[in-house]
């Protein structure tokens, strides 16, 4: 027994190697766990006050372009606005007559990135709502530009929102002329494919890629891109529309939750 | 106590400055793996054992922050990392510089790879030029740094603690 503990002392670190890599591989076929993702909201929300000064310092950096970017964006909605409520009225009037059902109510949560995580590679933010606020995970998160990302853990305070930019991420997105649906997927920097397109469709470079809306999360028509080119090779069975983010990802500042009501 | 109590602080002003600086020194969403640097400077002056308990649990901490896809994944290669890194303790004077400077070296360049391949799987098999140019960015953006704090101290002169 004494040569037994002599030998495991000896070699203390070895043991640890293996008790950690056992460990660190039992965590990696438990990502999916809830347990897991209520504590990493718990932690995310506990220290979320640790970014409150280098936020506060980027704020004060950013917030004079911010306001004039503002300023510009609210002129244009407005006349956007305008222009809008004429399609409302005229979308419901024509509604009306198909006897369309109205579909499900959306609410709009105000957020802010409080931090971008500790990892080398970066896939999430965090937002300043949580469960406090209604949110849960699995919600689309959108900029005024378009769909950010959706929430993955949730904590009082705080939600990690995955980001579109994470090459695990996919989105079933439409072709907004032609209204073929494919699953888009990161590339690199700020430009994704669309993939699963038939062959036979026409891609115009410029069209507007909206969400196809077959989803749980992500409600139809938010605005993801637009096609900048098409990758159509003789030996794939489908092509790619190669295209590019209405977000910034560089500059996540003010996102909004979208939920049910 | 003091062997024990200054690793741990500077381990936790570590973590503090990767919050803080992360945000700053995002560029085409990659960082400079602060934790990882610190694993490296700890393992050669405190060894194996201490790279990996540090490994393990500063990545853990990294992992639960930063609320990836995949949890567990940096505690298993920054704890590899200081536990191969940690047999170096002590090698400067027994090894050829040239060795032990590769030696870091290909330990980090095998930490980004896992790190890199486990994230960008399914980018390797569709376009593994991505997945190269992201491994070699992610890889250089640490080393600048660890190059930074080589000119302040020289991983050569570090020494195990005199009994």
């Amino acid at each position: 027994m004494r040569r037994l503990v002599g030998f495991i002392v000896d070699n203390r670190d070895w043991f640890f190697l293996t008790f950690s890599v056992a460990l660190s591989l039992l965590l990696l076929s438990n990502n999916e766990s809830p347990d897991v993702q209520i504590l990493r909201g718990k932690v995310n929300s506990v220290l979320s006050v640790i970014y409150a000064p280098g936020n506060w310092v980027q704020g004060i950096g950013t917030l004079r372009e911010e306001n004039d970017v503002l300023r510009a964006k609210a002129v244009q909605l407005s006349l956007l606005n305008s222009e809008m409520l004429q399609y409302k009225t005229e979308n419901e009037r024509l509604k009306a007559m198909l006897d369309y059902k109205e579909s499900v109510g959306m609410f709009l949560l105000p957020t802010r990135v409080v931090s971008t995580g500790l990892s080398p590679l970066m896939k999430v933010v965090n937002i300043n709502v949580g469960s406090q606020q209604d949110v849960r995970p699995n919600l689309a998160v959108v900029s005024v530009d378009g769909v950010v990302g959706k929430t993955v853990s949730v904590g009082p305070t705080t939600t990690v929102v995955q980001l579109m930019t994470d090459y695990s991420f996919r989105l079933s997105v439409k072709m907004e002329k032609s209204g073929t649906i494919g699953i888009m997927r990161w590339r690199e920097g700020d430009v994704f494919e669309v993939w699963e397109i038939p062959k036979a469709t026409g891609i115009e470079v410029g069209e507007r890629i909206v969400t196809s809306g077959y989803s749980d999360i992500f409600p139809p028509n938010l605005a993801v891109g637009y096609v900048t080119g098409t990758i159509d090779q003789p030996e794939m069975l489908h092509k790619v529309a190669v295209s590019k983010a209405n977000t910034d990802f560089t500059t996540l500042g003010h996102l909004f939750v979208i939920g049910g009501e | 106590m003091a062997n024990r109590v200054v690793p741990f602080l500077n381990g936790l002003a570590v973590l503090f400055l990767q919050m803080i600086l992360s945000d700053f020194l995002t560029i085409r969403g990659i960082r400079p793996d602060f934790i990882l640097i610190f694993v490296v400077y700890l393992s050669l002056r405190w060894g194996s054992l201490t790279g990996v308990v540090a490994g393990f649990t500063l990545g853990l901490v990294e992992d639960i922050l930063s609320a990836g896809s995949l949890m567990g994944l940096a505690p298993l290669t920054k704890s590899l990392t200081g536990f191969l890194v940690g047999r170096l303790q002590g090698r400067y004077i027994r090894m050829s510089p040239v060795t032990f400077h590769a030696a870091w070296v290909g330990i980090m360049m095998a930490h980004f790879f896992i790190f890199i391949y486990v994230n960008y799987q399914s980018v390797f098999e569709t376009n593994s030029s991505i997945f190269w140019k992201t491994y070699i960015f992610s890889a250089v953006y640490t080393f600048i740094f660890i190059g930074m704090f080589q000119v302040i101290k020289p991983l050569s002169t570090i020494k195990p603690p005199a009994n």
